[in-house]
This record gives C-alpha cells, structure tokens and sequence, in this order.
C-alpha cells in the first residue's frame, strides 16, 4: 500500500484514544477470538505496524440492525476506534459525505486499494425487475455491488440477509431478494450471519481479517469456526432444566418465572448453531433465552420460512456435538449401530475437549458468567 | 493402633466408588421420573431407556454419564450429598479431565442437588437401540479419562496465530501471560 498510509495505531492515538485504552481493546478481542494473551500482543503489534485495512461498508436491502449492533458494540473503544481501526472509507449509515462526494469515494477507493480493500455488504440485492427494486446512487444495488467486488480482497457478509436473504427472500421473495454469494462468485466470501450479529463477533472477524491479513477458518457454510462452531442447544444455561424435563407450557406461568427451558415454545436452540449463548449480548449481559424468550433462530438459513417463532421444534435434522454445522447436508440422517456410535463419541469428545496449555486456552475466556473472565 | 496407609487409601477408595454409584443411580431414578413427561415430544427416542454409566470418583467428585432417550451428558456431582458447587446454577465452568478441559453446565436438580454436565447428545435419533447409545457413552467416558487423548490438533493449529516476532521475554508478556494463567479457577 502507499507510503502515506497510516497505521490502525496512528489514528487512534491522533483521536485522542490512550495506549491504555487500546491495549484493552485488543485484550477482550483476541479473548472473544479465543486466542488468549499472545493472540492480544499479535494483536496489537499488528495494528501498530500494519497500514491500515480499508473497508466499503454497502447497504443493500437491509434494516440497518447489523450497523445498529456494531456500532453498539460494549466496548467504547468501537466507536471511536473500530471505525477508524479498519478505515470505513464507506459507509452511507454513518460517513459525513454525500451525494457525488459520496460516489467518488467508491470509485477513489477501488482504484488507489486494488485488490486490497475489504467489501463488507450488509443486505443484498434484489435481482428482480434487472434489481430495480433497490437503487442506490441512481443505479441498481446488484451492479455496485459486483463492481465494487471485483477490485476487493475479499468480501464480509454481515448478517442474514447478506448471507441467506432473511425476510426480504421469505417466501414468495416477490423482489427476489438474493443472498449475495450467489452473485459475487469469484472473491472469498466470509458469512457473519445473525439477525443482527453478535457486535463482538462482528468487531472479531473484521479485527481478525485486518490483523493476520486472511480469513478465519470457516465452516461449510462459510461461516467462521470461531463463533458459528457451538449450538446453542448445548451451551444454553437453561440445558439442565431441558434435561430434567422441566418445561414453559405458557408464557408467563410458574415454570417461566423459574427459568425452565422454552423447547414447547418454539425455542430453536437445539438447530441453532451462534455463539449468543456462551458471548450472549450487549456486553455478556444477557440473550434472547435468558430474558424469557426461545431463540428463533436468526443465524440459520431461512429461518422465516421454517414456520412460526412458536411452532414447537419437531425435525431436527442434525444430532450430538460432533454433528456441527460442517455436517448438515452432509450426512444422511440415520441411526447407527454400537461400533460406529463409539466411534461418533469419540470424534464427539475431541470437539469439545479444549488443550491445557492452548493459547489462552482456558476455556472460559468468553464466558461472562465466569468469575474469572470479569 | 496405626493403620497401614495403604489399606486406609483402600478403603477410602472403595467408599468413593459407592458413593459414585450410589449418585449415579440416584441420578437415573430421577431421570427416569422425567422419563413420562418426556415420551410425548417429538425428542424422544424410543428405543432408548435412562442409564447411568461408569459412575466412579475422580478427584474427589462423581463423575460418569447418563443416558437418557432425549440427551446423552457427561455428568461431574459432588460425592458428598448437599454440597455446592463454586459457581451458581446456570453458570459455564471449565474443569479439567485428564483428556483436557471440558466446559460444563451448572445445574440445580430437584431432589438431587447440583450437578454439572457437559453435553455429548441431544437428541438422541443416532442411535439405533440402548446397546450402541452404550457404547457411545463408554466410549466418551474413557476417552475423556484418557492423559493420552489427542485433542482436535487440526483446530487448535489453525486457532492458534503465528508466534510473535520476537523470542525473547519482555516484562509485558512476561506479566500478562503470569497474570491471566494466575486468574483461572
């Protein structure tokens, strides 16, 4: 990149932001990364010595939730730093520019960072009617948004409608509303889903793609290993109770103000594969479950169109801990016989067994219910 | 009258292992009182009765696996009736098994007290009959007791970044790596 690029570091601290402060930030990210003290020193050495990743933040059919939770992100470094850290030189949300001005920055952008810039979509283009149905600067959104992709490095799908297409692609999708890796096919795409994405995991993939230059490791579906790995189902606080057989029966009876689990109200847990449960929201303060409502399952494909938020869960396609999300689709639903289930169980305890002396590894470093994480 | 110190570990051992199996069974009783409840919903698997398998003491707790047609967990209770654990129901902690470390869920069970599991199943169509979801739980029992166990090495490598640049130990990480190895339970 050009000589005159800052680093990350540079503009934080030209914003006043302390070294204290930064060190933090850097700390809590590579904790929520799962990468532990070294992955934070990594961390930081690379924000101070890296020119700075910058990053075309597009719009398409969207409701802004995914730009509200990122920029709510617990941490107040995020607003300040994050959004200068990763350059947003775009973003029609939150970017002071306007009209042409605006435009120019596209263009500007795509020349002087060839090949090096990050496109992150929030929304996607309806394809309908040659995708009259979203016009953005005058154009349709769908031709922006492969222009725009052709020069990236790489591209972010934020959330579920990047990703999958969420409520603009329920059914009859009369704009037909498409996810957006079913237009750019030639750029690696990395897929945050969520309705919207947790802000730390929103602020880890793109920390983590600036600081180490590549993408996480992802799963099958395009998602990163590190935050889409755990089904909420078998992290969820109020699993024992599940295992008891103590259920709500309706909202608001005995057994909803004691906590028990909300499978006969329609909760998704046992389907959903996010990160809500161990990261939970707003700071590790609470999520949907713990605050009495079932999950609905916003990070999984097509969650509108799998019936009502209410509709007790009755398919359910993929068992055990080892049956991540890599194997939906993969693996034919059928029972098994002794030889191979002892083998299953197996393959089950090394997903779930963590390394002693891993990086950080003490597996609870994003466990806002652990005394020690505090 | 001294006592050998052998016999007395002995003897010692042989009550942990009663208590262990006294707590697994007791465990299945009141899963088994579930068992009823459960048989309606589209989560049970039929071909499936509740077991409690391999209860025996580790470090001073129960530690075992209980099978039931709607989950199969790996279960740590206090061998001792009545006492707590040091975290609140609800809460996430991570213990250490000789195979690594496992993130369990703190639970409050009527009529039994606090247990803490570690999910391994649920539900639990995989399995054909009782015989297999046996194996299944023997299996994992005896992997997580293994020192051996080789734990996921192709995800931990690509979790794990490059190592930094320089080898030699600054005061920093010096702290930082003495003080957040310090801080876990």
């Amino acid at each position: 990149m050009g000589a005159g690029t800052e680093t990350f570091y540079e503009v934080i601290r030209r914003q006043g932001i302390t070294r204290r402060s930064f060190v933090k930030f850097c700390s809590l990210t590579a904790t929520s990364l799962g990468l532990g003290p070294i992955g934070a020193t990594e961390i930081a050495q690379a924000l101070e010595t890296k020119p700075r990743v910058p990053v075309i933040w597009m719009h398409g059919l969207e409701c802004t939730c995914c730009s509200e939770s990122f920029i709510r992100s617990a941490h107040p470094l995020v607003k300040d730093a994050v959004l200068s850290m990763i350059s947003l030189d775009y973003d029609d949300t939150i970017m002071a520019a306007a009209g042409h001005q605006a435009e120019a920055i596209l263009q500007e952008t795509r020349e002087k960072y060839k090949g090096q810039y990050i496109l992150a979509v929030e929304g996607n283009p309806p394809l309908n009617e040659d995708g009259m149905f979203c016009i953005d600067g005058g154009r349709p959104f769908v031709e922006k948004l492969k222009e725009m992709a052709e020069d990236s490095m790489a591209v972010i799908a934020w959330g579920a409608c990047a990703s999958w297409g969420c409520v603009q692609a329920a059914k009859p999708n009369p704009t037909q509303a498409t996810p957006i890796d079913k237009v750019i096919r030639n750029k690696p795409i990395i897929k945050v889903p969520g309705c919207p994405p947790i802000a730390e995991v929103m602020t880890g993939v793109v920390t983590y793609i600036t600081t180490f230059g590549r993408l996480p490791e992802l799963d099958r579906q395009g998602r990163p290993k590190m935050f889409y790995s755990q089904r909420i189902h078998d992290k969820c606080y109020r699993r024992p109770h599940f295992d008891a057989g103590q259920f709500v029966e309706e909202w608001d009876d005995d057994a909803a103000r004691k906590g028990y689990c909300l499978y006969k109200m329609g909760c998704k847990g046992p389907t959903t594969y996010s990160a809500c449960s161990t990261v939970r929201w707003n700071g590790g303060v609470s999520f949907p479950i713990q605050s009495g409502h079932g999950c609905i399952g916003c990070t999984e494909d097509g969650f509108w169109d799998n019936g009502s938020f209410y509709d007790r869960l009755t398919t359910i396609k993929q068992f055990g801990v080892e049956a991540n999300a890599d194997k939906i689709g993969a693996t034919v639903a059928g029972v098994v016989g002794a030889a191979i289930a002892a083998h299953a169980a197996v393959t089950t305890v090394r997903s779930m067994a963590k390394r002693r002396n891993d990086n950080g590894g003490n597996g609870n470093g994003n466990k806002p219910n652990d005394k020690s994480a505090g | 009258m001294s006592r050998d110190p052998a016999q007395t570990k002995a003897d010692t051992d042989k009550v942990e292992a009663e208590k262990a199996a006294a707590i697994g069974a007791a465990l299945a009783a009141l899963y088994r009182a579930a068992d009823r409840g459960m048989r309606e919903l589209p989560i049970y698997n039929t071909a499936l009765e509740v077991a409690a398998v391999g209860f025996r003491a580790h470090e001073g707790r129960a530690l075992g696996v209980v099978l039931t047609p709607w989950f199969m967990n790996l279960v740590l209770a206090p061998l001792d009736a009545g006492e707590g654990s040091d975290a609140p129901p609800g809460a996430t902690v991570s213990r250490s098994l000789p195979a690594g470390l496992f993130e369990f869920t703190v639970g409050a069970l009527d009529g039994f007290g606090i247990i803490e599991s570690c999910s391994l199943y649920s539900p639990m169509f995989d399995f054909a009959d009782q015989q297999s979801a046996l194996a299944a739980a023997e299996a994992a029992l005896q992997a997580v007791l293994d020192p051996g166990f080789d734990v996921a090495p192709a995800e931990t490598a690509a979790a794990s970044p490059p190592k930094p640049r320089s080898a030699a130990i600054d005061r920093r990480n010096f702290l930082r790596g003495a003080l957040s190895s310090g801080a876990r339970p």
